[in-house]
């Protein structure tokens, strides 16, 4: 089946109407409503991972490049949206853990802030996710991600619980600054390059001074970077993860960050690669700072949720590890590094949203996450602790599951470029990870059983409940497993996906945004009739 | 088969798991068939191998097949190199036999150690898995899946640790274990990676046949590497402490992995490499060291201890060090009595953890101090003590005799070659064979032989209560029970008379530590020789020393604490978690405003540096650089009213400066004739003011406090630094020297009414060139809508089950410890949320 470009629009239509048409009812009607509301919620996720799967597979699988001119106005003047095999699978995994997360939040969430919309909000945040893997225009870019900060934040703060309201304020703050912080490289992109479009920017910023390569790259990577939690940016993460339910926190925990992730992977190999061999003792020390960080902070924390989330800060420094050292390599393929990271953010997307989903089945059935006062569930609950240990261990990069993979080739290209220190680093990293791991396990399911609440959670009373909490958990180990498994061609993909992301010469020409602007006349200036005509049929 | 035969273990520990086997008589029998019968067919397979081999050395056969009896390959990850390629050589074959065979009578035994434990099929499960991994480990042919079955050894033998996991003990000696082994497996798998990138093959048997890798220059990191995840593997000294620790674990499972199988695995990895990286003198040097303090220092500590499994354990730990010194050398000697040693020592010390495991469950307790005479109540088990101690001990005719013949033989032969090392050694490994007798001894006599009375005068010490009463047995053990160590020591006291028919299986195997075919031979009897002296000399000091053992308990107790391994490694522990604490507050104890202030800080970074990168003249070239009169006015109106927001000690006055501040921005629209941006702009100042005064009113009236004058001047450079960002930011836009290349907003001007169909350009913009930003604005809007809208309708009651996330609960959390366990340090507080007041 061919797949034409305009199923990139799916990602973001799908659940944009679908939430516009929930909040047209939203006022009328009780718990049916509310039913109602989940049907087509997952409706509309179902549509979504569809159309992800197909993009995936043509994209990624086949090497396609997909470009959608929005409204028929030609590159650069309209707005681009561009899918490749990168934001194919960033789509796909999203897809994943959106589904994933979905009937965990449908037997936890309670009725109030299912009322407050928190299913429409759950598309909402989907949509913008998806749009800023999509965008092919800076500014877009940048819509995308005020859609998706203003989303979380309302998300995180639904319910409007002390605690939520307090960390909400940091992490909106935060966030909002270091949104400015990229608004105005966009600017700078507009004021000197005099474009926003992604291919443009790539075909003209070699030709701008230095210096405005500096400061545009530079502040991406400080806007980017803090979305992506890096060090020292990352102080939004571990003030707001733990306080919505681990509903939201499984979602942000898989999805928030790795929007960062992704637009650094993308600025980085579109506009500056040179800068990943110039700028790399830079970015290795910023990865080596927040492994180091991420895990070394985790061991601090009091519950399960803070400890994985803390953690989330640790796996994007191995994820910018493999971008720094993505040009380079002495006896392995070319953007060894870029696929080994792409597979290790396939792995940490699926796993982590694992993990902090079964630590909040723990929180339900405990009352509480704190693992002082908790222990002993390993009896009670086998199955429970059968998905929570292997997760655990996955994450922990245990073979034979995606961890592995993931780390083994990380520290493959790491070793192979001989970058002892950052080996060394990320080495120890794991180390910490797995101490975390265990801390995790031997608090709550070894020791006494205790738990602190006695009042019995009411969701825990339905088996319906049980089964939507766990069978994704199940679901999501064993897709871990299963890229551990057929690691081959899982890293085979990576790698191409990697490769195609690198080539920014087949970029520029999928979208060609010079056709235009070249033959741009001093004068009255108006598309010729055949490009219009292309691109219609393109569409159709 | 060999895949196959792991398959069948992993299958059966799923099935034991299923049939609940704790509630069946004939679990245990069951249990025991799937490791037997890989035995017999790793026999079967290896017969005619070995017979062939066996007359000439390299028979036909051999040469053939490289020395591998059986090859499988299954492509894995090609990609990285990880390849699950299985080799059975005689090496392979060796350690294949123990693990499976100690395997079977481990799991007979288990069934009756754990009883009706209900969760007796996980223990089944894990070790089942464990032997799964174990095997793969020593039967893998490529690096990394070596590495993939060395991972399922620590995560297996952690569960099985940590199978009491009620117990403090257990889960401390299951974390110290795992932090230690997977810590080393972590520096080993680096060092694996090396060593394949740089022999260009991850394939073992392809890197073992490459001459010259000991003269690679990263020759010492790989070394170092690899011995790390060896040394702590394998429990070598000074990490040789984790290993007594883990005894919290059921004794099957103490017999199997902590002295027949895992910590065999470094020196499995070691023997497995040793064509290949030995011969350098930091080999040499490294595994003397190291093996000589490990069997030093295991050999003495294990008198000390009064529990069996601990004495147990010290001297398995000196045995490793034993096997981890004989493999610093090259010669044939030293090769084969690896291979004895690694026989002898799983036919004696198995069986030896299995009796301490009856005594336990049969008296309740393994404290030497509380056991007496058990040879009239335990006699089958006393015999198989009996003849394991002596095993143990080193007296001939057993087969530890023959082992340790072996080794002094072997370090006396490369001392009489003038090498200083092999003196070392054997000094070392005569001393600690004193050692041996005294333990040996102290653990037969102490439990079993000595008579229960009043009259011990000899073994009233200080600790014990000076009546030593027969220890009752209130649960004597079954049959089968007994008849797992009765095999495997029966095994061990056969195995000396039938050295012959051995002797091709035990060269085989060394051939294959050596990589080159072996002629020398093990025998008993080696006639009247220094070596034969000088053990008859040990087992004499040994004697004597026995007959001193309380005044070496008493004077080895005196030893300071912070000396022992664990102390020292709860203190590393400690520290690491002092770190993580600091980390915490790092992250997590500031105040909003001091994160802002390092987040703008970092953007002026860039800025600075591209500042460093350009000539100042290029920034200026600009026609209007310079304001001109109605812009000062509206600079200094700006820079006034900003200074009077940040100064005023009312929040009213602050509102209404900032409302001036940012009506004199809107100005600013104005003069550069961008009139919907100025009405916009408006708008938002006004409702801000508004919106600002409404809540300000419901706010009591505050009296800000002065801020500290640290803070002051922070705050003063971080907003100085926020300036010239933006300042430097629009001279780098507003530069005509910085243009790389034309905008295209000329196009938006030139085809808003042509082909928007509007003459305001910006509408145009807004709803048809890049109406798809609009609408995530519209978006952005309806999200804020409805968040407005939830927090207004903020319930009064707390939501169910996620309220343990109340501030309180964080207030609470800085009072306990968040680390809160047994064994991990005390943390201070919690720095979440401690700020912004």
């Amino acid at each position: 089946m061919a797949v034409s470009a305009n199923l990139l629009a799916v990602p973001v239509a799908a659940p944009l109407l679908t939430a516009a048409l929930i909040l047209l009812f939203a006022r009328w009607g009780g718990r049916t409503l509310i039913r109602h509301q989940i049907a087509l919620t997952a409706l509309a996720l179902c549509i979504n991972l569809a159309a992800a799967a197909l993009l995936f597979r043509a994209a990624a699988g086949q090497g396609q490049r997909f470009v959608l001119q929005l409204g028929a106005w030609s590159a650069p003047f309209g707005i681009t949206v561009y899918g490749d095999g990168l934001s194919a699978t960033l789509l796909l995994m999203t897809a994943l853990v959106a589904l994933a997360v979905y009937p965990f939040a449908v037997a936890t969430i309670d009725y109030h802030r299912a009322r407050m919309g928190f299913h429409p909000l759950y598309l909402f945040l989907l949509m913008g996710v998806n749009g800023a893997f999509l965008a092919g225009d800076l500014f877009n870019l940048y819509v995308f991600f005020e859609v998706l900060l203003m989303a979380s934040f309302v998300l995180l703060t639904v319910g409007a619980q002390p605690a939520q309201t307090n960390s909400g304020i940091r992490y909106v703050v935060l966030n909002l600054l270091a949104s400015t912080v990229f608004l105005v490289a966009a600017g700078i992109a507009y004021g000197t390059l005099g474009t926003l479009n992604f291919a443009q920017i790539a075909e003209r910023l070699p030709l701008a001074s230095p210096a405005v390569r500096t400061v545009f790259a530079g502040l991406l990577l400080v806007g980017f970077g803090s979305k992506a939690a890096i060090f020292p940016l990352f102080f939004w993460l571990p003030a707001s993860y733990h306080t919505p339910p681990p509903a939201v926190t499984a979602l942000f925990g898989g999805l928030l960050t790795k929007v960062g992730v992704y637009t650094l992977f993308r600025s980085f190999t579109l506009f500056f690669p040179e800068l990943l061999q110039d700028w790399q003792p830079v970015l290795l020390t910023i990865a080596s700072a927040t492994m180091l960080v991420g895990a070394l902070g985790a061991l601090a924390q009091p519950g399960i949720r803070r400890v994985l989330s803390f953690h989330i800060i640790s796996h994007v420094g191995f994820m910018l590890m493999g971008l720094a050292v993505a040009l380079s390599g002495n006896n392995l393929a070319f953007g060894f590094g870029l696929g080994a990271a792409i597979i290790y953010l396939c792995h940490h997307m699926i796993i982590k949203t694992a993990l902090i989903m079964a630590g909040g089945a723990v929180e339900l059935h405990m009352g509480s996450d704190r693992l002082a006062s908790i222990g002993g569930l390993v009896s009670r609950q086998p199955f429970l602790a059968f998905l929570f240990f292997t997760a655990a261990i996955s994450l922990a990069g245990v073979p034979p599951f995606s961890g592995f993979v993931s780390k083994l080739s990380l520290l493959q290209i790491t070793l192979d470029t001989r970058h002892w220190v950052v080996s060394g680093v990320s080495v120890f990293a794991s180390l910490l990870t797995m101490m975390n791991m265990m801390r995790l396990w031997r608090e709550s399911f070894w020791g006494d059983y205790s738990r602190p609440s006695r009042v019995p959670s009411r969701i825990l009373q339905s088996s319906v409940r049980q089964r939507l909490m766990l069978t994704p958990v199940a679901v999501l180990v064993l897709l871990s497993l299963a890229l551990g498994i057929w690691g081959e061609p899982a890293f085979r993909l990576s790698m191409q996906v990697a490769q195609q992301a690198l080539d920014r010469q087949a970029y520029i020409e999928a979208v060609s945004p010079s056709a235009q602007t070249s033959t741009l006349p001093a004068g009255l200036f108006t598309v010729p009739a055949e490009t219009v005509s292309t691109i219609l049929s393109k569409e159709n | 088969m060999l895949a196959a035969s792991l398959s069948l273990i992993l299958v059966s520990g799923v099935i034991l798991y299923w049939i609940k086997p704790h509630k069946r008589a004939w679990a245990g029998w069951l249990s025991a068939m799937p490791p037997l019968a890989v035995t017999v067919w790793q026999l079967t397979a290896a017969i005619p191998f070995l017979n062939a081999g066996a007359g000439t050395d390299s028979g036909p056969k051999a040469a053939l097949q490289n020395g591998a009896i059986l090859v499988e390959r299954y492509r894995w990850i090609e990609s990285l190199g990880l390849e699950l390629s299985f080799r059975l050589d005689g090496l392979s074959l060796l350690f294949g036999l123990i693990i499976t065979g100690v395997g079977a009578a481990v799991a007979l035994y288990t069934h009756y150690y754990l009883e009706d434990d209900e969760r007796q099929g996980y223990f089944y499960l894990s070790l089942f898995a464990f032997m799964a991994s174990m095997l793969g480990l020593v039967w893998a042919d490529n690096l990394l899946s070596l590495f993939v079955f060395w991972e399922g050894t620590s995560v297996t033998s952690y569960l099985l640790i940590g199978y009491s996991h009620r117990s403090a003990v257990a889960r401390g000696g299951a974390r110290n274990a795992f932090i230690v082994t997977a810590g080393g497996g972590l520096a080993m798998i680096a060092g694996l990676i090396l060593l394949g990138q740089q022999s260009g093959a991850y394939t073992i048997s392809e890197i073992v046949a490459r001459p010259g890798l000991t003269e690679l220059d990263l020759y010492p990191a790989i070394l170092i590497l690899i011995l790390l995840g060896a040394f702590t593997k394998s429990a070598q000294f000074p990490f040789h402490w984790w290993l007594p620790g883990a005894m919290a674990a059921p004794t099957p499972a103490s017999a199997y992995l902590h002295s027949a199988t895992m910590v065999k695995a470094g020196i499995y990895l070691l023997a497995r490499l040793h064509p290949a990286l030995s011969g350098h003198p930091l080999w040499l040097w490294a595994l003397l060291i190291f093996g000589g303090a490990t069997m030093l220092v295991g050999a003495i500590t294990a008198v000390r201890h009064w529990d069996m499994k601990a004495l147990l354990a010290y001297a398995t730990v000196s045995q490793l060090g034993i096997l981890t010194a004989l493999l610093a050398f090259r010669s044939e000697a030293a090769l084969l009595a690896v291979v004895i040693g690694i026989l002898a020592h799983a036919l004696y010390k198995g069986p030896l953890f299995l009796v301490a495991g009856i005594v336990d469950h049969a008296t309740g307790t393994r404290d030497l101090r509380r056991l007496a005479g058990l040879r009239h109540s335990l006699p089958v088990t006393s015999t198989v003590a009996l003849l394991a101690t002596l095993s143990m001990a080193g007296i001939p005719p057993f087969f530890g005799f023959v082992s340790k013949e072996a080794l002094l033989e072997s370090f006396f032969e490369s001392a009489e070659h003038g090498e200083i090392a092999g003196w070392i050694a054997f000094g070392a490994a005569a001393l600690a064979g004193a050692f041996f007798v005294t333990y040996s001894l102290t653990l037969l006599w102490e439990a079993f032989l000595r008579p229960g009375s009043t009259g011990e005068t000899e073994s009233s010490t200080r600790e014990s209560s000076g009546h030593v009463a027969p220890t009752r047995v209130h649960h004597a053990p079954a049959a089968p029970f007994v008849a797992a160590p009765l095999l495997l020591v029966a095994m061990g006291a056969v195995a000396p008379f039938t050295l012959p028919w051995l002797d091709a299986f035990l060269t085989s195997a060394a051939a294959s530590i050596s990589g080159a075919p072996v002629h020398k031979h093990a025998a008993i009897w080696h006639g009247f020789t220094p070596v034969l002296l000088t053990s008859l000399l040990a087992i004499a000091a040994g004697v004597w020393l026995f007959r001193i053992r309380s005044y070496l308990r008493r004077t080895l107790a005196q030893l300071p604490e912070n000396l022992r391994g664990v102390v020292v490694f709860q203190n590393f522990l400690d520290g690491i978690y002092a770190l993580g604490q600091f980390t915490a507050r790092f992250s997590q104890g500031y105040t909003l405003a001091t994160q802002a202030a390092i987040v703008l800080l970092a953007a002026f970074v860039p800025v600075a540096f591209a500042l460093l990168q350009v000539a100042p003249g290029d920034l200026l070239a600009s026609s209007n650089v310079f304001p001109g009169a109605p812009e000062t006015v509206l600079i200094l109106m700006t820079v006034v009213s900003a200074y009077v927001t940040v100064r005023i000690r009312t929040s009213l006055g602050a509102i209404v400066s900032l409302g001036v501040v940012g009506v004199s921005v809107t100005l600013f629209y104005v003069f550069f004739s961008a009139p919907d941006l100025a009405l916009t702009q408006l708008l938002i100042e006004v409702l801000t003011v508004v919106l600002l005064v409404i809540v300000f009113t419901k706010l009591p009236p505050d009296i800000r406090p002065p801020m500290q004058k640290l803070k002051q001047i922070r705050n003063v450079l971080v907003a100085l630094a926020a300036g010239a960002f933006g300042f430097f930011l629009v001279l780098f836009n507003t530069s005509e020297a910085m243009q790389a290349a034309k905008s295209i907003s000329g196009y938006f001007l030139q085809n808003a009414v042509p082909e928007g169909h509007g003459t305001n350009v910006v509408n145009v913009i807004l709803v048809d060139f890049r109406a798809f930003d609009t609408m995530g604005e519209i978006t952005v809007l309806a999200l804020a809508a409805l968040g407005g809208y939830a927090l207004l309708n903020a319930p009064r009651v707390n939501l169910p089950s996620w309220t343990s996330q109340r501030p309180e609960s964080v207030s609470t959390a800085s009072r306990q410890n968040p680390a809160a366990v047994e064994t991990e340090p005390s943390a201070t507080a919690s720095p979440e949320n401690e700020s912004e007041k």
